[in-house]
């Protein structure tokens, strides 16, 4: 894998060059397996989308690559290190962040508490951690205004800037976002895709798994299409949502 | 009058009870271990400051950091290699391992030390000074002082500080906590060693005032489980209510049904509790 070059003292990224690189992965949970051979790659400062129906494996996956679910078979390359044995902690420290399924704030702490809980593998003070809040509440000014309130008691649009917010604090490199839109209304929707192109110049890549075609593919650059634990197709978003098989069976047309 | 001074002294023995059972209540809410070997980190932290004491002249109150730290560091490594094994089990099992643990605790401590109670005669031992013609014993109210202060420090801990706060996060939500870094395994460690350094700051504290045997792990166990059910289990102000109850609970009872009924009425009281409101005083929060 090439490095970018250094230019006043920023590492530079040239586009396709390779973040993350998953080969013949297999996992799943103690009886059952769900995984059967995925292969996906995820380059530096990208957004890729996965979709795919209920059951597919695509949170599966995603835990897998974090570390919260083991793998059985297969390679997980992450910026050039295999993550073949890593923690959960280890991978969150090497700058994968993982945003998950229903989002799963700590409702009973408020919202700055988790904030400073996703800045937790950091192992910095939270004074320390200011500056990073003030950054992710940058994105998330509501979340300033909210701060002392408690996750659980703020509607799910809030939830799942905090939750996106909370992944930021680890200053991952790349950002898993499970279900993004799932609940929401259209126009919050529609802000959080803002959000996520935001982030995603300034340079986090982000593999974001969506039950929402459109919005998936509207969002990504390319895309997966999961199907029982195999990867059924794969492409740039214009060619998945010019697909026939697609148009079929995510789009109903 | 003599009710003014059964109030003060109950309360002053309540500050205390809260230290003792404080430690009992993190491990129960945080771990869902109901932990049989509190007693016996809280009668080694009394032996501690006994042998420091009748060895060495060292004063109790100087020794309790020492008792503190020790059963920390004996806690932790308890709970890493042994309990942690069967952490994913169940309730029972983690249960009957404390227990089996508490056993041989006990046995060493009959072994070593015999069964003879056991005292921390310090010269200012029988000091005290009245405010309004109430008695108040110097060194009840430094146990009151440090009880209130070693739960209080545990609340500030677990409200304030980055450890406290993924301890929180481990008990409402393991995967996500894992997410964020958090190993779990150094966690429930860390939470246990906290427990049973708190135990062994609370024996010192018993010493101090109390004689003390092998058999004060049980008596003091017993006391924490009464403590934190009345209280409500799983949370700090929780302990605090039910060593203030308990304490007022002994002291009364024994002005109207004599000594040696304390005990029992300490499980009266957790009965009556139990059934008029099942979780508890405060209610049953859970450390969030
Ligand atoms: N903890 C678990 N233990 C055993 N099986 C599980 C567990 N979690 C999920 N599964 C099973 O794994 C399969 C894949 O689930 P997964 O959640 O990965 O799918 P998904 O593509 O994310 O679906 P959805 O769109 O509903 O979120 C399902 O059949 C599910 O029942
Ligand atoms: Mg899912």
């Amino acid at each position: 894998m090439s490095r970018g070059e250094t230019r006043g003292g920023y590492t530079t990224v040239s586009a396709n060059d390779v973040l993350l690189s998953v080969t013949g992965l297999e996992g799943g949970y103690d009886q059952v397996q769900i995984l059967w051979g995925v292969d996906l790659e995820v380059s530096a400062g990208e957004m890729v989308a996965i979709i795919g129906s209920n059951g597919a494996g695509k949170t599966t996956f995603l835990k897998t690559i974090s570390g919260v679910v083991p793998s059985r078979a297969g390679t997980i390359v992450f910026d050039g290190i295999a993550l073949e044995g890593a923690t959960a902690k280890e991978i969150v420290e090497r700058g994968i962040s993982h945003v998950p399924e229903g989002r799963r704030l700590f409702g009973p702490m408020n919202i700055e508490e988790n904030l400073l809980m996703g800045g937790y593998a950091r192992g910095l003070k939270d004074h320390e951690l200011a500056a990073d809040l003030e950054r992710v509440y940058g994105i998330f000014p509501i979340l300033k205004e909210r701060r002392k309130q408690l996750a659980g008691s703020m509607s799910g649009g809030e939830q799942q800037m905090c939750a996106i917010a909370r992944g930021l604090m680890a200053r991952p490199r790349l950002l898993l976002i499970d279900e993004l839109s799932l609940g929401l209304a259209p126009r919050l929707v529609e802000q959080l895709c803002a959000n996520l192109v935001e982030i995603n110049r300034e340079g986090v890549a982000i593999l974001v798994v969506e039950q929402d075609v459109l919005t998936a593919l509207d969002l990504a650059e390319r895309g997966y299409v999961f199907e029982s634990g195999r990867i059924a197709m794969s492409g740039t978003s214009d060619e998945l949502i010019a697909n026939q098989e697609v148009k079929r069976t995510y789009l109903g047309i | 009058m003599i009710y003014l001074q059964i109030l003060v002294n109950s309360v002053l023995l309540g500050g205390m009870y809260a230290a003792i059972a404080v430690g009992f209540s993190l491990v129960w809410g945080v771990m869902n271990i109901l932990n049989i070997l509190h007693g016996t980190f809280l009668m080694l932290g009394g032996y501690i400051t006994f042998w420091l004491f009748h060895l060495y002249g060292v004063d109790p109150f100087l020794s309790l950091p020492l008792s503190a730290v020790a059963m920390f560091f004996l806690g932790y490594f308890i709970q890493l290699g042994i309990i942690n094994q069967v952490i994913r089990a169940s309730f029972f099992m983690t249960l009957v391992l404390t227990f089996g643990l508490e056993l041989i605790g006990v046995k060493m401590a009959l072994f070593f030390w015999t069964g003879d109670y056991r005292s921390v005669q310090t010269e200012y031992a029988g000091y005290s000074f009245q405010v309004g013609g109430v008695v108040i014993p110097l060194v009840r109210l430094a146990l009151f002082g440090l009880g209130l202060l070693l739960t209080g420090g545990l609340f500030w801990f677990m409200a304030v500080t980055r450890t406290g706060r993924a301890i929180r996060a481990v008990r409402i939500d393991l995967e996500a906590a894992q997410l964020m870094g958090v190993n779990p395994a150094k966690i429930y460690a860390t939470t246990y060693g906290i427990s049973a350094g708190l135990a062994g700051a609370a024996g010192a504290l018993v010493s101090a005032g109390f004689a003390i045997s092998p058999v004060t792990d049980v008596e003091f166990l017993a006391k924490s489980f009464v403590i934190c059910v009345v209280g409500g289990l799983g949370n700090i102000t929780g302990a605090l209510a039910g060593g203030l109850v308990l304490g007022l609970v002994e002291n009364f009872g024994a002005l109207y049904f004599g000594p040696g009924l304390q005990n029992a009425l300490g499980y009266a009281v957790l009965l009556l509790v139990l059934f008029i409101r099942p979780s508890g005083l405060l209610g049953r929060a859970g450390y969030h």
